[in-house]
């Protein structure tokens, strides 16, 4: 679907099933309903960096007709009652941060904000579990298990700005999910609202039947509200052992990956740059502590924002040199941390590290690893600053199995090469295989070419990665940008995603135009 | 909306306008109204909106500028170190010209230009009261909300000097508000004029030792940002004191547990976080550290004029921020006399860190009797 | 079943199309395209299976590309586990620990029915064994989903067919997750004062990475065996077995000397919480276990408590029933599966 942007200073007039539904709402909601201008702009975008583009000229995406703010699962299911009775789209929202435009309000509606549900419970120390609410934010729920002696294990660089329902929304991973896995490994349990206003609470195991839970994470609004879940959580890790090792090509880096994990150790982190992402990282220093107000103008620039200054427009406009010329590189970083009980964390970092040494890795010492678990947020600010010079970027991630990881690589670069600079790193690596983390960054002549490039970079790209085998999304979801190759990959079988909506919502009122529904 | 002083935010408005959130748990506004609105990306990206004329200055935009408190938490973690407070303040002076500003901010305008306080009342009695009779080392600037609504701690801060070997005089010129009501309110250009002749009423003065941290922060960061340069050397009350707490007189420090709330001007605005933790231990045996402090400490929500323009949402900053900092229901100590009051306002056991140490000290003196 | 379809069905089939004296009629198509062909038929004629008819998969028992880069195999549905793990393991691959139960089913029972084909991966998570599905929808229409490590590309749809008792679609081949062959295994055994301190130190173990084939917990009069055989890589056992022994003398564990382990019967099954299992340690059962995992575990010979793993369920004993069967009656309008019921 696509969707025409609005102008920032005036925004398209609400629907009247908005203004119908609102009374209602008002009441059932006691007054935590807002129809202004402000609220209404404010919810209409997420971080998908084609709405920044926008932004730059001063549009923006539809606007949602108006914006609720429910504070218990009550409220969720009255919401849903009086969106049915007036056949209102609802859009569930937690904090905004998808990249993919999954929470646009592409036919209008209600912005469900679901941050007010942000209780955590304690962790019961005998099952290792906690339940939380849907709205709180995943520093908040880190922050406050660690206060208990616990993690979650789950560090997506959008832990500052995201919810526990937008990860379940969005099938969501952290940096860390070599060990303790994606969003759905560490959710036991989940409570929803669904379409057709009904609660349910997927029980623990032992049960019978389908894992009804499996079949709301990931579906990005359009089936339910998640309202709560029950979570694995984790000891506090005692110990953290850092490697950095180099190889001479990706092949072998990737290689030395695939063995590590065929081999049965569990690294937290095992991050392999492509050789001029390693080069960028190696710039990528940590800077210490932040420098006082009298010296910001003296900060130094990011690595790719120093790049965009100093490439111009034009050259980021025919980027095909930057992508030969990063031909030029050869080794790869491959950055490896363990984390856990102090001896076990020790030994396996040994056997990684002799494993490596076996694959022809050479040992960096420590400070690599250590380098990027201090950095490990810091390529989320470089977006400003590559907007803010007239060019845009976007990261992909899709996901493959070890036998077609190097194919999928090869062909995404060669795809994008004339119309991105790219860099590649492969991290989120599993037995079977793992994630290919690809950054984009572009430029055009003027707003009309750049969103023309940024849509032919799309295409290309994840074109060239389905057809090598990988899948569309590893962990970003799939939101508007993705629909396309999402019903190529679904192919007969999204008849069944269409069996799980209808059941599910009946009258088509959560997140319509996503997920190809 | 122009002029060079949004000329010097118009990269900070862009940055956050493109910025994915990264600070977005950090606002305690949005943590407090879960609203993506008053988000620091949702503020900012007004400003820039508004700064770039993409769109005009509505009744809710202008809401959106005042919804921040200036504690620079986001900034702890921003690598753009992008002063969102100062940004939104000097964005404020929009809704300040079009009388678009809210009710609490008009009002604190139209009160400080009658009166050069925002409490309404003349300070230079009360000054006169403190006031020294001889010369002394220290001349102490209290601040008006000390003067004007916290004598106790005032007449702590003047006891614990004594006890601690520097003597302070309420100095003639604190009858003066430092100004910063007109900078949260949004009005630069009186808050310039304001800050020019309080320096002028300073120059007297070499050094002058400031008792609440809103009012050194001003002095010390935000003048220097609309141009005024002070030729006093400012030092907080604090890092006067932490360097004398060796002179106290031995003592163990008292049996009693506490928790410490790093107030934001003084800690972050300042990087005052040992001097005020030195004064504490030596007073208390049992200081609880909040999981969030020094850089990552909360916010009361008493600054940039929440109180008065989101008087909720200001108490459940402050709630919140107590059940954070002291979540046993200790006593939260602070060294901030508008933190204390909003701990308070929520319901919360608060203590100054002065009256504090004043305890402490007198506890001694009751064994020596 | 009306006797034109009866027909029908005789005239694809043939040989594969068995009756029996008491009604029962087996189906048995070789392939998948023949699978289609039989619910085709039922679709055609408007029928939903009757109770009297068993589609067998056995047929369906190919094994396909093993592939040891990615770890993964292809492996028709009819395949039976057992010859799968033989096969893997001349490859040097194994489908890791599973129970005698498990290991008498073929792989759509194991997938379709109440072991819903979760396996235990170090660190006590429950996962998935297939990587990938390839169904037939009640349509005839294909469900395939698409192998990769991990997947945001929407709901997890593979979830319909596990442990959904063909009432969505019936498997017909997975791409399934392969573990290296184990190249070594131990066994150690300990005495523990009493279960909660038996159970403690092996969720523990689990939960750091332990990786066991069978855990045996034997409780006495006034004290607890713990025997476990643990699997992996050389040095990964011996990783293991020191995790284990720490956790077991920080709860004042002792060693003891461990008894060789016997030939596994295949017993009755049950899948039962922690809980459940401290609960039967205290009343004095011992327990086989198997698939360890920090959510249940897989206890061999217990005749109660939990979940029995044997034979088929039925949509009505599911959790999450009327959603699930709402879906069921979506995907399956005609209820050729009996998705309805």
């Amino acid at each position: 679907m696509s969707v025409v942007p609005v102008s920032a200073a005036r925004l398209p007039p609400i629907s009247g099933a908005a203004h119908a539904a609102a009374a209602e709402l008002g009441r059932a909601l006691k007054g935590r309903i807002s129809l202004d201008e402000q609220d209404r702009l404010a919810y209409s975008r997420d971080m998908w960096p084609k709405a920044l583009l926008w932004v730059r000229e001063g549009r923006i995406p539809p606007p949602p007709d108006a914006v609720v703010w429910p504070r218990d699962e009550a409220e969720v299911v009255e919401i849903v009652r009086i969106a049915r009775a007036h056949r209102i789209p609802l859009i569930p929202f937690g904090a905004g941060s998808g990249v993919c435009g999954g929470v646009l309000a592409v036919q209008g509606g209600i912005a469900v904000d679901l941050k007010r549900l942000e209780r955590v419970g304690r962790v019961d120390p005998e099952s290792l579990t906690v339940e939380a609410q849907a709205g709180v934010l995943g520093e908040v729920l880190e922050r406050n298990l660690n206060a208990q002696g616990y993690t979650l294990g789950h560090f997506p660089s959008s832990i500052y700005m995201s919810t526990l329902g937008g990860w379940l929304a969005a099938r969501s991973a952290g940096q860390l999910s070599s060990l303790y896995g994606k969003i759905e490994d560490m959710t036991v349990g989940v409570r929803a609202v669904l379409g057709t206003g009904e609660v349910v609470a997927t029980p623990q195991r032992p049960r019978r039947g389908p894992d009804l839970a499996q079949l709301l994470i990931g579906s990005e609004g359009t089936l339910c509200l998640f309202t709560a879940a029950t979570l694995r959580v984790h000891p506090y890790p005692e110990e953290r052992a850092f490697r950095g090792l180099r190889f001479r090509t990706v092949a072998e880096g990737v290689e030395a990956m695939r063995r590590l994990f065929r081999a049965g150790l569990r690294p937290a982190v095992a991050r392999l740059y492509d050789p001029f992402d390693t080069a960028l990282v190696a710039r990528s220093r940590h800077k210490g502590p932040a420098t006082p107000p009298s010296l910001r103008g003296v900060v130094r620039a990011d690595v790719l924002p120093a790049l965009t200054r100093q490439l111009s427009a034009r050259t980021l406009g025919r980027p095909g040199w930057i992508n030969r010329a990063a031909d030029l590189f050869r080794s790869c970083l491959l950055v490896l941390m363990f984390e856990g009980e102090a001896r076990r964390t020790a030994r396996e970092e040994e056997h990684a590290r002799a494993l490596c040494l076996r694959t022809g890795g050479e040992d960096l010492g420590e400070e690599p690893a250590r380098n990027w678990y201090r950095e490990r947020y810091a390529v989320s600010y470089k977006m400003s600053k590559v907007v803010d010079n007239g060019a845009f970027a976007d990261t992909m991630e899709v996901a493959a199995t070890w036998d077609k990881v190097l194919d999928v690589y090869e062909r995404v670069r060669a795809a994008v090469a004339p119309v991105a600079f790219v860099v590649c790193h492969f991290s989120h690596a599993y037995q079977e295989g793992c994630s290919l983390y690809f950054s984009f960054v572009a430029s055009g002549s003027d707003d009309v070419d750049q969103e023309r490039r940024y849509d032919q970079l799309w295409r290309t790209a994840l074109s060239a990665a389905v057809s090598a085998g990988a899948t569309v999304s590893h962990h970003h979801g799939v939101g508007l940008l993705k629909q396309t190759q999402l019903r190529e990959e679904l192919g007969e079988g999204r008849r069944m995603l269409e069996a799980l909506k209808r059941a599910c919502d009946p009258d088509g009122i959560l997140n319509p135009g996503k997920l190809t529904l | 909306m122009s002029g060079s002083r949004i000329e010097q935010h118009r990269q900070a408005y862009a940055y956050c306008a493109y910025c994915p959130k990264i600070c977005r748990f950090a606002c305690p506004v949005s943590d407090a109204v879960p609203s993506e609105t008053v988000s620091t990306w949702g503020k900012m990206t007004e400003a820039h909106l508004v700064t770039t004329q993409k769109r005009s200055l509505e009744p809710g935009g202008a809401k959106a500028l005042y919804a921040c408190t200036g504690c620079m938490r986001c900034r702890t973690y921003c690598r753009h170190e992008n002063e969102v407070g100062f940004a939104l303040f000097t964005a404020r002076q929009e809704a300040i010209d079009r009388e678009l500003a809210p009710q609490g901010a008009r009002s604190t305008v139209r009160t400080f230009s009658q009166f050069g306080n925002p409490f309404g009342v003349d300070l230079s009695p009360l000054v006169a009261r403190y006031r020294a009779d001889t010369p002394v080392r220290f001349q102490l600037f209290p601040g008006c909300t000390t003067l004007a609504k916290r004598g106790e701690v005032l007449e702590a801060a003047l006891a614990v000097g004594e006890a601690l070997g520097a003597p302070f005089g309420v100095a003639k010129s604190s009858n003066r508000c430092c100004g910063y009501p007109l900078y949260a309110a949004g009005d630069l250009r009186e808050f310039e004029r304001h800050a020019r002749a309080t320096a002028e009423a300073l120059k007297p003065y070499p050094e002058l030792v400031v008792l609440d941290p809103g009012c050194a922060y001003t002095l010390r960061v935000v003048y220097p940002r609309v141009g005024v340069a002070l030729q006093t050397d400012v030092r907080t009350i604090y890092e006067v004191l932490a360097e004398r707490v060796d002179h106290a007189p031995s003592r163990p420090p008292m049996e009693e547990t506490v928790a410490y709330h790093d107030a934001c001007h003084l800690g972050r605005g300042l990087g005052q976080y040992e001097e005020p933790r030195r004064l504490l231990r030596a007073a208390v045996k049992h200081v609880r550290e909040a999981q969030e402090h020094h850089g990552e400490a909360g916010c009361s929500g008493g600054g940039g004029l929440l109180p008065r323009t989101m008087a909720e949402a200001s108490v459940t900053i402050a709630r919140r921020q107590a059940e954070r900092a002291a979540p046993d229901g200790e006593t939260v100590v602070t060294a901030c006399p508008t933190s204390r009051r909003m701990f308070e306002r929520a319901g919360r056991r608060s203590e100054d860190l002065l009256t504090l140490v004043r305890r402490w000290i007198n506890a001694k003196d009751e064994r020596r009797r | 079943m009306t006797d034109d379809l009866r027909d029908a069905l005789q005239r694809l089939l043939v040989a594969r199309f068995a009756a029996e004296a008491d009604g029962t009629i087996t189906l048995s198509p070789s392939h998948e395209r023949e699978l289609k062909a039989v619910l085709d038929l039922f679709r055609e004629h408007r029928q939903p299976l009757p109770p009297n008819v068993r589609i067998s998969r056995a047929r369906m028992d190919g094994i396909g590309t093993i592939d040891p880069v990615a770890g993964t195999v292809e492996a028709g549905a009819g395949v039976p586990l057992a010859r799968l793990e033989q096969e893997l393991r001349q490859r040097d691959l194994s489908l890791g620990p599973l129970s005698p139960g498990m290991l008498a089913l073929d792989l759509a029972s194991f997938l379709e029915g109440p072991y819903a084909g979760l396996r235990v991966v170090p660190g006590g998570r429950l996962e998935a064994l297939p990587l990938a599905l390839t169904a037939l929808m009640s349509d005839g229409l294909r469900f395939i989903s698409r192998p990769s490590p991990r997947s945001a590309a929407g709901p997890d749809l593979d979830a319909l067919f596990l442990g959904g008792e063909g009432r969505f679609g019936w498997i017909t081949s997975a791409t399934l997750r392969c573990f290296q062959r184990p190249r070594a295994e131990r066994t150690a055994a300990y005495a523990l004062s009493a279960p909660d301190a038996a159970l403690s130190s092996l969720r523990t173990a689990v939960a750091r990475g332990c990786w066991f084939r069978r855990v045996l917990l034997q409780p006495e009069r006034d004290r607890v065996l713990l025997q476990a055989e643990v699997i992996g890589p050389p040095e990964g056992v011996e990783r293991d077995l020191s995790s284990l022994a720490h956790e077991v003398f920080a709860r004042g564990g002792r060693s003891q000397t461990p008894v060789p382990p016997a030939a596994a019967p295949a017993l009755p099954e049950r899948e039962v919480s922690w809980d459940e299992l401290g609960r039967g340690l205290d009343e004095g059962r011992a327990a086989t276990l198997y698939r360890i995992a920090l959510d249940t575990v897989v206890v061999s010979g217990w005749t109660d408590g939990g979940l029995p793993l044997g034979g088929r369920g039925t949509p009505s004993d599911w959790a999450n029933r009327d959603v699930l069967q709402a879906i069921a009656r979506e995907a399956d309008p005609l209820s050729v599966f009996g998705g309805a019921q």
